[in-house]
């Protein structure tokens, strides 16, 4: 079964890295993790994604988004699709274009029928306190314009750029500052589920799969919860009438149904299969509910186990503290891949000495 | 939401109106503490954004407001995305402010134009800068600016208003060497009538600055800005204290009318008639106390219905009124006098 269209945003200055992130993301979620992968509807874009994806393994990054694209994926789970997705990539300049541009007009319609937004920022440029560079403020304003009497939730990721460009010394409140005016909106807005991530794509590949996973998760989750409670709302309408229908039932018959037939009113005989009936629609429903809810158990508890380590926006947070966590995070993210690398060549080694003696 | 206001800032050229005025949204836009501030149209913003930013990573000041000249902004004020209050705020840098010497130059229909303008206003930013609070004395030019501005004051006065007032000290690096009890004297002595005990006037004092460093070097000194957004927050403040107190007087009226609609309502319904004159009003086909009956229950619907309604908008006003004041309760460095008393900014 695969879920409506969802729709993803990224939002960004240009020569922020969002076209990068892109297809590098698509590149790492070619391999298999956790069950999932991601498909490109079009072979075409599939092949572009992967040729871009491959140039920027190698260091050579491509050039500025010239329009606004969309992208149709699949996410997959043991093998199957269960999540179809739109992602729309803007040009950077976008941010900054006049209100008769009708890509500004998209981009905020977009934003304001997105399922899950990506705001990029360029690390390098928020110690540095350089805030035209981010675009910080336009950004806010026009998140603000979409957000306005927000009624359904949404995910907001801050993805942070280049990280393996800045030190260890650099996770600190001071890499935030910046952007703190928006990380309080978040904190501050019950219906936007916020969450701050340090990415790096090049030759280190540093949680390119994050963003679009967690914006997924946020989406599914709010949709199987939602499914669930319908599904344990029809449960208790079918045991309601079922109730009703018993208690009827227990006064069909006899004198009583007689009397009511003769002064004209419903009998209870009658008004038992009524209640049945409506016991046995409510169960149907219900039984629906739980056919669209129950496949997607498995890969939602797999999403939330994925997306644990994520820094959350929280309320009472400091900004110091989600610095740590950022370190902390982009560290995890780069040591597990060493170690898969170090584990991978341990066991090629192992095999290679033993086919070696095999051989003798 | 509020229903739209409208807020004023006056002063003489040169104050630093725009300068104050492109660092506060700047701030605000990108938001403080969940409020955020965002100009209604989207070419609008990037050009105030633009301006701000000439200003912050290049220095490079802008050119000052013509004298005469005035400019308009509509802007939307959110907490946590959602809209608070609009306003239209006006930077007036008129002749009927700007030559108060030569009264042939100001035009009748102008200052007329501005008086309405000051009446409308449920804020007035009074610009006074720091430049002229270097010393005690101000010079002939500005005395005379500021009188002028006193004069306007009547003039709302007549008109029955009282809006709140912030009395912006603008490019406060350049005399921040003086004490504040110094700077407030002069100021308190330049503006009296809203000092006055008896004169119900509600007053912010409040020096601004887009940075300490700015008065000792203006070209180089680091651009920082410092409390530009607290002037706003008080003016959207009072004006829900304002829309609270009329609530609260509101709430009351529909808790009287419904308690006097609920006891006619018992008194009908006990009013039963015996035997014969049940009979009597049958044969007359007098049908009034239904009719009264019935009158008094809708009077006592309508009447609930509207007490819940002002009690739940009380009620979401005053989380609004407590959030802005949470804002101003920690922040030192301003006065606040209200009817000539100074306030202590505490929870109650």
């Amino acid at each position: 079964m695969v879920l409506e269209h969802l729709k993803i945003v990224e939002l960004g200055n240009t020569k922020i890295g969002k076209t990068t992130y892109m297809a590098s993301m698509y590149g790492n979620l070619q391999s298999i993790f956790s069950k999932f992968k991601l498909r490109a509807v079009d072979q075409q874009e599939h092949d572009r994604l992967l040729e871009l994806y491959s140039f920027i393994r190698k260091g050579k990054y491509p050039a500025p988004t010239s329009q606004r694209n969309r992208y149709d994926f699949v996410l997959q789970y043991r093998e199957k699709d269960v999540l179809s997705f739109n992602w729309t990539d803007y040009r950077g300049e976008a941010v900054r274009d006049k209100a008769s541009n009708e890509d500004v007009q998209a981009l905020l319609e977009d934003l304001r029928l997105a399922d899950g937004i990506m705001v990029f920022f360029s690390a390098i440029a928020l110690i540095k306190h350089d805030k035209r560079t981010n675009e910080i403020g336009r950004i806010n304003y026009l998140l603000g314009k979409a957000f306005v009497n927000l009624e359904r939730p949404i995910s907001l990721a801050i993805v942070l750029t280049q990280v393996d460009l800045i030190g260890k010394d650099d996770f600190q409140a001071n890499l935030l500052e910046p952007i703190k005016g928006l990380i309080e909106l978040v904190e501050l807005t019950d219906k936007v589920s916020g969450v701050i991530i340090p990415t790096a794509c090049g030759a280190k590949m540093i949680n390119t799969r994050m963003p679009v996973i967690f914006a997924l998760q946020t989406r599914v989750r709010f949709i199987v919860d939602s499914l669930n409670a319908e599904y344990q709302k029809y449960k208790e309408k079918a045991a309601s009438f079922q109730k009703k229908a018993d208690e009827e039932n227990s006064m069909a018959g006899g004198i009583r149904d007689l009397w009511r037939w003769f002064i004209g009113e419903t009998t209870h005989g009658s008004l038992a299969q009524q209640n049945y009936q409506l016991a046995k629609e409510q169960e149907e429903k219900a039984q629906a509910k739980l056919n669209e809810w129950q496949p997607l158990v498995e890969p939602i508890n797999n999403l939330d186990n994925y997306t644990k380590r994520l820094v959350r926006i929280r309320k009472g947070e400091s900004l110091q503290n989600y610095a740590t966590q950022c370190y902390a995070s982009q560290k995890n993210d780069n040591e597990l891949k060493d170690w898969l690398w170090f584990f991978g060549m341990l066991m090629l080694i192992v095999v290679i000495i033993g086919m070696f003696f095999l051989a003798r | 939401m509020q229903k739209d206001i409208k807020i004023t800032m006056l002063g003489a050229t040169e104050t630093g109106k725009t300068c104050y005025m492109l660092a506060m949204y700047n701030l605000m836009r990108e938001g403080i503490n969940g409020f955020t501030l965002a100009h209604q149209d989207l070419d609008e913003d990037l050009a105030l954004a633009d301006r701000w930013d000439v200003l912050e990573y290049e220095h490079q000041w802008p050119v000052p407001t013509r004298r005469g000249e005035s400019t308009s902004y509509k802007f939307d004020f959110c907490f946590a995305y959602d809209p608070l209050i609009s306003f239209d705020w006006l930077d007036y840098g008129g002749a009927a402010l700007t030559n108060p010497q030569k009264e042939d130059s100001v035009s009748s229909e102008e200052l007329k134009q501005i008086i309405q303008r000051l009446t409308e206003s449920s804020c007035i930013f009074l610009c006074v800068s720091g430049k002229n609070l270097q010393e005690h004395k101000i010079d002939r030019e500005n005395k005379a600016i500021l009188a002028r501005m006193n004069v306007f004051f009547r003039e709302i006065v007549k008109q029955g208003k009282k809006p709140s007032v912030v009395i912006l000290i603008t490019k406060y690096d350049l005399c921040a060497h003086r004490t504040s009890e110094d700077i407030f004297q002069n100021i308190s002595r330049f503006f009296s009538p809203f000092f006055a005990e008896g004169g119900n006037w509600d007053v912010m004092v409040c020096p601004v600055t887009l940075g300490l460093d700015l008065g000792k070097d203006k070209e180089n000194g680091a651009i920082k800005p410092d409390q530009v957004h607290l002037p706003l927050m008080f003016a959207i403040f009072q004006n829900y204290y304002a829309s609270t107190i009329y609530k609260e007087g509101e709430k009351i009226q529909w808790s009287e009318k419904f308690q006097k609609a609920q006891k006619a309502s018992e008194t009908l319904a006990s009013d039963d008639p015996d035997f014969w004159g049940k009979l009597r009003k049958w044969w007359n086909r007098d049908r009034s106390a239904e009719t009264a009956l019935r009158k008094t229950e809708e009077e006592l619907e309508r009447s609930k219905k509207e007490f819940e309604r002002s009690k739940r908008e009380l009620f979401e006003d005053n989380a609004k009124l407590q959030l802005l004041f949470n804002q101003l309760k920690d922040q030192t460095g301003f006065l606040i006098y209200s009817n000539g008393k100074r306030q202590e900014r505490t929870d109650d």
